[in-house]
């Protein structure tokens, strides 16, 4: 007896378990009505402006906040909370003028201290924040001209200014809210922009309503909700289904049968992401320009964006993505194996030559898959390439030593300058004092001359002649080759028929702050 | 179990109860055949699993590729073929790794008792009480993805199954008449495990050893679906199988025939464990 | 019993205690540094040296390590390196879809797996003996995402029965707990299969069978009852490994559950969630192998613990 009743028990406890557990409110939109689902590839991390360094938070963050000067479609420099903006002849003093009649979401009002307050806690030396790197070197005091205007100093002209204001961690946040939770607004943000916060269940989804009162008119579309989804395939599927009104980083392979599709509209556009293949330059045989430029020579960049991509990508000429703020196009080392042959030769680099190559895999769009293509490209001009996938954490890590520690020789990464500026490339990868450690310069280039090009464009608030030195960097360091130049990404998303107003900011952000269901 | 002295008796009696069940004989041949297969692989594959050609990539089966290729223009084929000995070699190396680990735990742990019964038993208990992929996962980050760390990883889970299983056989065997025969005697501690106790843990080891080749293969290819797998370009299965998951849709064969390997390799060591338990079972013998 | 429930609750502190340590040097061992990984790719050295003194990674080892058991013992796991959030949140946001995944795939489970082994038993050597071993192994035998893309496609896409993500109402569970409970029912089958032949060779099934009941009285009446003691075992057993979530499977069906979590959190090195995590995960185990060891022996007088 007691084993049917343990039995019939047993499956009872799990029947009744399974119907309470399904008969709990999920909180999700239980009518589907006005609502996007917006299905991302991450769990974004943080929710607080200066404080978010991931593309998943930041693109939330965008939503829910608004910046002093915002970015348009195409990275220009558009007002924002700051209705216009003057600097003074020595190009020392920045004036906002601020947008009147905004409210946070919590009904604090928007005006030039809630602005000081925000921009004390980016500069402020003692708690820093994740960014506080982009504002601190420029901004030397914040002043309170009235409640509407307001002043900041700086000790040097800075030319990226603006990019930096526009940054996703220039987004304006309340300052009573960030009293009242501390650390923890970065849990429940509280901004001025069109969606608020409503709730975040972690591992499954974010959830925002639309804010009616927002400066710009209220948002046509109710409700978003951010559903997290690592898989690709699950993403792609979601959204042949109907479960997701818009999918972001779509497998390139896809790509022409969801065009196929007609319940479905994919947005293709560039990215300012690079994708490359670093040299270790300090290293033997990499300190020859004439090996590095071999390289360039022996992969078909072409056929990797064709084959491998399937289209989704543009063979890169110069360090800058074409969207990014000074990009001028340069050359490209066009596929010529029997040129590389030959420049080995001149090189004086013996066949069968053994070469590290190492990759992150799923950073990136097909990354592994593009390694291992440049692995094949490489043995074929008589180079024995060892291939390794990392890990990204151990990845990072490992990249991130002294010149004389560092064992990478070649090394797979993008990179994507997330002020939109030309500086955000040119500095931090290419600038001497940037060495690894310190900051991202992973190849060790060194070439006096971009140096001063860097730091003369960085203090020369004149744009156009900014334009100019970068020009010439850009130049000089593709004749360098401290890298196997690739290619330009493309984002894919897959939206919906009939929704509208998606908008796809080359900084990998999706936007749909005024999207609308036709 | 019923451990007989008469070995060579107990064998024919396995042999001929396997003999009878058709699917564990299927199962073994399976296995032959992939291990054939795996051994002759430069001999059998049409192409080089390693060239490439981005030019004729993906392209679906035909007289040049039977199975295709995949992305980089590759012979699936020949991957396959040559695929065979990584993944059979991951199998085989993480059980025998394991395999070994849990003879020495198990036999210290239920021959000699007391406080190394009670330490080995809890520390098995721990490794025990993680969800097993996480710890392959944990030990690969560690270490770092690569086919060495995955074979140590698959066999790391491994451990305390046959460590727990072992002790018990010892356990069990510990008391009968041969043991104690063999002590009475003034044979060494080394003497009794090597000849009596070892051989007589055979039944249940093998049939879990078998399945676990399977599990362990199935594992290995889990690790590859979290990029934490062999390095490319080995034509590892589970990596096969996993990298071409992105093109299962337009080019579902870059997946499937790895996916179908697995298979059936995974399926050969289940039915041939499953007919080994069968026919070591007395009562199930028939 | 009671004497041995106590004694087997208390063997529960050293393996916690051993989890805790074992994790604790698995995250020395790992290289890469939780600061760096939060601060982002464009975050200078000063920025990622001032992040990890904030995170208490400079202190001595030692230190860390006091520190983090005196933390639990007070009920405090500390906050997620990642998002800030409390670790018991982060757990508790995610441990309900892990259970209710784990009841639904134990649940087919058991509805799949006994009949059909109790097929097989009854029906040995025959063409339904061998279509329950092809099935109930062959489906052990695909790789657990590659089943569950499959299964996504056929259902989701193509024929549009059940929704392909997310956690929702019942529909919702059908693919993820099928991908989860296949393997099982595999093993359940097989188990019930030779656990029932076992049985029906035993003396007492004979003595029945020998007074002429009828066979299938005899096979449900007397052999069946005591087959499923190991089923049930078993059972409990495969219930406490799924509640330590299932990592394909939910990143295949984006499944808000515990497994991932542990994941994406050793990805980032976020070590406060992954110790929290499997210090759930890990009790959880030793609880419910306890229950099963007290069911058994409740179910079967003859088996005493002393």
């Amino acid at each position: 007896m007691r084993k049917q009743v343990l039995l019939l028990a047993l499956v009872a406890i799990l029947l009744v378990g399974l119907i309470t557990v399904l008969s709990l409110p999920t909180g999700e939109a239980a009518e589907k009505g006005e609502t996007i689902v917006y299905v991302m590839g991450a769990e974004p991390h943080k929710l607080d402006p200066p404080n978010q360094v991931d593309n998943m938070s930041e693109t939330v963050v965008r939503h829910i906040h608004d910046n002093l000067v915002m970015f348009d479609e195409k990275l220009n420099r558009v007002p924002g909370l700051a209705t216009s903006w003057t600097v003074s002849k020595d190009q020392l003093t920045w004036t906002f003028k601020l947008r009147k009649g905004v409210k946070f979401h919590d009904g604090t009002p928007f005006n030039a201290a809630a602005v000081k307050y925000n921009l004390d806690r980016l500069t402020n030396p003692t708690k820093t924040t994740r960014r506080t790197a982009l504002y601190a070197p420029f901004i030397k005091s914040v002043e309170v001209v009235d409640d509407y205007t307001i002043k900041i100093v700086s000790e040097k002209p800075f030319g990226p200014i603006l990019a930096h204001f526009a940054h996703g961690a220039g987004g304006i946040v309340s300052p009573a809210a960030l009293e009242k939770y501390g650390d923890d607004i970065a849990l429940r943000p509280v901004g001025t922009g069109p969606y608020r916060f409503v709730e975040w269940v972690p591992g499954d989804h974010i959830t925002l309503e639309r804010n009616k009162e927002h400066w710009g008119g209220v948002p046509k579309v109710e409700k978003i909700v951010f559903k997290f989804v690592k898989e690709d395939a699950s993403r792609v599927v979601m959204l042949e289904t109907g479960e997701a009104d818009l999918a972001i980083m779509l497998p390139p392979i896809e790509i022409p049968r969801l065009e196929k599709n007609p319940k479905i509209q994919v947005i293709k556009t560039g990215s300012i992401r690079v994708i490359y293949i670093g040299m270790n330059v300090q290293k033997k045989p990499f300190d020859n320009v004439k090996f590095r430029q071999a390289l360039n020579y022996a992969v078909d960049k072409e056929a990797i964006v064709k084959n491998i991509l399937r289209g989704m990508g543009s063979v890169a000429d110069s360090a800058l993505a074409p969207g990014t703020w000074g990009y001028s196009p340069t050359f490209k080392y066009k596929y010529d194996p029997a040129r590389a042959k030959a420049l080995l030769k001149e090189a004086g680099i013996p066949e069968g030559t053994k070469v590290k190559l190492w990759t992150p895999e799923g950073r990136y769009v097909a990354d592994r898959a593009i390694a291992e293509a440049v692995q094949g490209y490489l043995s074929a001009i008589g180079l024995n390439v060892e291939l390794r996938k990392w890990e990204w954490a151990a990845y990072l890590s490992t990249l991130a030593k002294k010149p004389e520690e560092a064992e990478q020789e070649l090394f797979l990464l993008g990179w994507a300058p997330s002020t939109g500026d030309g500086d955000w490339v040119l500095r931090p990868l290419f600038h001497t004092d940037s060495f690894a450690p310190k900051v991202n310069n992973y190849t060790y280039y060194s070439n006096k001359k971009v140096d001063e090009l860097i730091v003369l464009g960085m203090a020369t608030a004149d744009q156009k002649k900014r334009f100019e030195i970068y020009k010439e960097a850009q130049k000089l360091i593709m004749q360098d080759a401290p890298w196997v130049f690739l290619h330009n990404m493309d984002q894919t998303v897959g939206v919906k028929k009939g929704l509208k107003g998606v908008v796809v900011s080359p900084l990998e952000l999706v936007l749909v702050r005024s999207a609308s269901f036709k | 179990m019923k451990a007989k002295k008469g070995k060579s008796g107990q064998f024919s009696l396995i042999w001929a109860s396997l003999r009878r069940n058709r699917l564990a004989l299927f199962g073994g041949w399976t296995v032959v055949l992939f291990l054939a297969v795996a051994l002759l692989a430069p001999q059998l594959a049409p192409k080089d699993p390693y060239r490439q050609d981005l030019a004729s990539s993906l392209q679906s089966p035909n007289l040049t590729y039977p199975l295709g290729t995949d992305e980089f223009g590759r012979d699936i084929l020949s991957r396959i073929i040559f695929g065979a000995r990584i993944s059979l070699l991951i199998g085989v190396v993480g059980v025998s790794l394991s395999l070994l680990a849990g003879i020495v735990f198990g036999m210290v742990a239920g021959f000699f008792g007391g406080i190394w019964d009670s330490l080995i038993m809890r520390a098995m208990d721990i490794l025990l009480s993680f969800p097993s992929i996480l710890l392959a996962i944990a030990i690969v980050s560690a270490l770092g993805p690569g086919l060495v760390n995955v074979m140590f990883s698959v066999g790391v889970i491994s451990v305390p199954i046959f460590a727990r299983i072992i002790r018990g056989s010892v356990l069990s065997l510990k008391e009968r008449e041969f043991v104690e025969a063999a002590r009475s005697l003034g044979a060494s501690h080394y003497r009794i495990i090597l000849r009596h106790l070892l051989p007589n843990c055979f039944g249940p080891v093998i049939v879990l050893s078998s399945l676990r080749v399977a599990t362990v293969i199935i594992t290995a290819s889990g690790l590859s679906f979290l990029g934490l797998g062999a390095q490319p370009p080995t034509p590892e299965w589970g990596a096969m199988l996993s990298h071409g998951r992105t093109y299962l849709r337009a080019a579902p064969w870059v997946a499937t025939f790895p996916g179908l390997a697995i298979m059936v390799v995974v399926f050969g060591f289940n039915l041939l464990g499953d007919g080994l338990r069968d026919a070591l079972d007395p009562y199930l013998r028939e | 019993m009671l004497k041995y429930t106590i004694r087997r609750l208390l063997a529960l502190i050293p393996i916690l205690l051993g989890v805790i340590s074992l994790v604790f040097l698995m995250f020395q061992i790992i290289p890469g540094d939780p600061a760096r990984l939060v601060a982002g790719e464009e975050a200078s050295a000063a920025m990622v040296a001032a992040l990890r003194l904030e995170l208490g990674l400079e202190d001595p080892l030692y230190i860390q390590y006091i520190r983090y058991v005196g933390n639990v013992l007070r009920g405090n796991l500390g906050r997620s390196i990642r998002s800030g959030r409390p670790v018991t949140q982060e757990i508790l946001a995610r441990y309900p879809a892990t259970v209710e995944l784990a009841a639904a795939s134990t649940l087919i489970m058991i509805l799949l797996g006994v009949p059909a082994g109790i097929l097989s038993a009854t029906h040995r050597r025959t063409l339904i003996d061998n279509a329950s071993v092809v099935v109930a192994i062959g489906g052990a035998s695909m790789p657990v995402f590659w089943l569950g893309l499959m299964l996504m496609l056929l259902f989701s896409v193509w024929l549009g029965w059940f929704p392909a993500t997310g956690k929702g109402g019942l529909a919702h569970l059908v693919l993820p707990s099928l991908t989860l409970g296949a393997s099982s029912t595999a093993i359940l089958a097989r188990l019930t299969r030779s656990s029932l032949l076992e049985v029906i060779r035993a003396d007492f099934v004979r003595t029945a069978r020998a007074k002429g009941l009828p066979e299938r009285l005899v096979v449900y009446k007397h052999s069946l009852k005591n087959a499923l003691i190991p089923v049930i075992t078993i059972t409990g057993l495969q219930f406490g490994s799924l509640l330590g979530g299932a990592v394909l499977t939910e990143t295949v069906f984006a499944w808000p559950g515990i497994g991932r979590l542990m994941v994406d959190s050793i990805a980032m090195r976020d070590f406060p969630v992954v110790q929290g995590a499997i210090l759930l995960v890990a009790a959880t185990f030793v609880l419910i192998n306890l229950v099963v060891d007290l069911l058994y022996a409740w179910v079967d007088p003859r088996i005493r613990y002393g």
